[in-house]
């Protein structure tokens, strides 16, 4: 009973911060309607940016951010603007044009082969890392704290941007666009500057999951696939486009990967997830938390 | 290139239209027989290539290297009939390849059963599995169906890696199933040399480029084409737009399945990661796209094109530039969706039409210099 509680907790805090992972794609889905393959390249981006910042400068992992987070911004905000906008621009009227995915396809797999020109294949993970193999002990219960770092961190994000989307004049005009592309641009919103910043926003955002990873996952030029895969199916069951259902599907699985192993091989609840996956494609494509509209 | 005819034979029948006036007709009736049979020529000095390549060429390699060039094209061939025709991407192509090749082998294994009766049963385990999928699917639209064939393929891969017995049938899980290379011969699919790989592959890539000609002339074709475009005009047309896709679906699953128990007979050794994965998933859409997805000639240009540059590169630079050629695809595919939308068989078409035409003209004013 102690090994369950222990691995729900665990289950819980991994799954946060898949969450955090996804949320990226979730907001750049929901203004641009368009899912992001490259994706887990942007996070791998993200996690090389922070090791690299951790490893030459000596910081404290989480204090990368203060590079990380404007780079991935300025990253992501150029990526639509250079290469996306064009394709955007030639389908106009598409609501969900495929040409952007493809071309997003094309973006996942230079990225992910020019770092491993550039890097070559070696597993990396920091040194100097304060935060390596700590634990925190409850009576029996033993919680990781880089993955409760990670965990608190991703509650900060999802917040954060929920409240920026929701109070500032920016984010409301983020959300006029991602409601009604037309009416938006009726209104005097430049749609094309706000996709820009949609994207950029996303970006910095998979940045921070980047950050909170390196702790205690390694670096490699693949791992953003990893999260790719698992990102697509935590903003599906969530919702495309909902900022809690990103975070909440990541629990849930986070929660069936980590309670899971207890009942069968670990292999097979890849299975599972998958299985769940496309049983919520079917029943309620629009997942637990989106808007009904899409699909 | 075997493709561009079909294409640019479309052109005669409409001058044949236009002959029906009377001054121009005889002018215009001559240059289309002229054109006509210059492709016709083409067409024939392409396939004696075809035929008389293995003669040629002796290396091993080489004729390794063109054995998945053609092993590619008709994948993506197949691949064509839903996600050209039918207007919906699918990303999950390698669950029938895996299919095929687990079907025929582990039969060929266990029970004897030749592989190339094992080939068919592959094929029809495939069309059931391709109708199953298509069936829940096809309902979703872009980004959501291109989710869920991913997420079929993957869950398929995931689960073949953890069965090591299904039932009475030993899969072998995540080690694979090796074919010992006993008992050569055409009944068993298996030869010592790559040439009568050469002809199986190209005879199957033949086949399905015909194949994919009728029905791009058939109702079907226009059905798919139609509700590939315009969904609900289609259907208010009266086209029933879901059974044309499945029909889509089947035959393009069961051919693909074909390709898997070819490729298990081609290399002997079938192992879940690498027959079932996601890159050859995303490589057979990566050669449609660039090729041009919907037109015959586009997928047989596009692994002409993109094969060659991934096994140069990976043999020429394996070792000092790993993932050099994922990147030129990658480069490659982001130009041609920017500039070139409907692949690079458009512009080609175009300049062999040009060219075609030309040469109908130097041959017509001869003729008529000499008649005179």
């Amino acid at each position: 009973m102690i090994y369950l509680i222990e691995d729900a907790i665990n289950g819980i805090m991994m799954g946060s911060i898949y969450g955090l992972t996804a949320l990226g794609l979730t907001i750049i889905f929901g203004v641009l309607k368009v899912v992001n393959f490259a994706h887990g390249s942007l996070l791998m981006v993200g996690m090389y940016l922070a090791f690299w910042t951790v490893t030459l400068t000596g910081l404290h992992p989480y204090l990368s951010l203060i590079f990380v987070i404007p780079l991935m911004f300025l990253f992501g905000y150029c990526l639509q603007d250079i290469v996306i906008k064009p394709i955007f621009k030639a389908e106009k009227d598409v609501r969900e044009p495929l040409t952007v995915i493809i071309v997003t396809t094309g973006v996942w797999y230079i990225l992910d082969n020019l770092t491993l020109v550039l890097f070559g294949p070696q597993y990396r993970s920091i040194a100097e890392n304060p935060l390596k193999g700590k634990m925190i002990e409850i009576g029996e219960i033993f919680i990781s704290v880089p993955k409760l770092w990670g965990c608190v961190t991703a509650v900060v994000t999802a917040v954060g941007v929920y409240y920026f989307f929701q109070r500032t004049r920016t984010g409301r005009a983020i959300r006029a666009t991602s409601l009604d592309r037309d009416a938006a641009s009726l209104a005097g919103i430049n749609q094309f500057k706000i996709y820009n910043l949609a994207f950029g926003i996303g970006a910095a955002v998979t940045g921070i999951a980047g950050v909170t990873l390196i702790p205690f996952y390694n670096v490699f030029p693949t791992v953003g696939v990893l999260f790719d895969i698992k990102g697509f199916i935590i903003v599906v069951l969530g919702g495309l486009g909902s900022i809690h259902g990103a975070i909440i599907g990541g629990v849930i699985i986070g929660l069936i990967e980590s309670i899971g192993p207890q009942f069968m091989t670990a292999t097979w609840t890849e299975a599972i997830v998958y299985g769940l996956f496309l049983l919520v494609l079917f029943i309620k494509p629009s997942g637990l938390f989106g808007v009904k509209y899409d699909w | 290139m075997t493709g561009k005819e079909f294409i640019a034979s479309e052109k005669p029948k409409s001058v044949r239209t236009n002959a029906t006036m009377p001054e121009e007709s005889a002018d215009s009736m001559a240059k289309a027989v002229i054109k006509d049979t210059i492709n016709k020529v083409l067409l024939a000095s392409i396939a004696v290539l075809a035929f008389g390549l293995p003669l040629i060429v002796d290396s091993p390699t080489w004729l390794h290297i063109i054995v998945l060039i053609y092993f590619y094209a008709y994948l993506t061939t197949s691949w064509n009939m839903v996600g050209g025709f039918a207007g919906v991407l699918p990303l999950g192509h390698a669950v029938f390849i895996g299919i095929g090749a687990y079907s025929s082998t582990i039969l060929s294994l266990q029970y004897g059963v030749s592989p190339w009766i094992g080939m068919m049963i592959g094929g029809a385990i495939a069309v059931v599995a391709g109708v199953l999928i298509g069936l829940p699917t096809f309902k979703m639209r872009g980004a959501y169906f291109a989710l869920a064939t991913i997420a079929f393929a993957e869950g398929f891969r995931v689960m073949v890696e953890n069965i090591d017995y299904l039932g009475p049938l030993k899969v072998n899980g995540p080690r694979g199933l090796q074919i010992p290379p006993v008992n050569m011969g055409l009944a068993n699919f298996m030869f010592t040399g790559k040439e009568p790989y050469y002809y199986i592959i190209l005879l199957m890539l033949i086949a399905v480029l015909t194949l994919t000609w009728f029905i791009s002339r058939s109702k079907l074709g226009y059905y798919l084409n139609a509700g590939g475009e315009e969904p609900e005009a289609a259907m208010a047309l009266g086209v029933n737009v879901s059974r044309a896709k499945l029909v889509a679906m089947a035959m393009s699953s069961f051919l693909t399945a074909l390709a898997g128990t070819f490729y298990a007979q081609f290399s002997l050794f079938i192992h879940p990661r690498s027959i079932i994965s996601l890159d050859t998933s995303f490589e057979i859409a990566f050669i449609a796209l660039i090729g041009g997805r919907g037109s015959i000639a586009g997928p047989v240009l596009g692994a002409l094109l993109l094969r060659p540059v991934s096994d140069f590169s990976r043999i020429y630079f394996g070792d000092s530039l790993p993932g050099l050629h994922l990147i030129i695809y990658g480069v490659v595919l982001i130009l041609v969706m920017i500039y070139q939308p409907r692949g690079l068989q458009e512009p080609l078409a175009r300049v062999y039409d040009h060219l075609v035409n030309k040469l109908a003209d130097a041959f017509k004013k001869r003729v008529i210099h000499e008649n005179s």
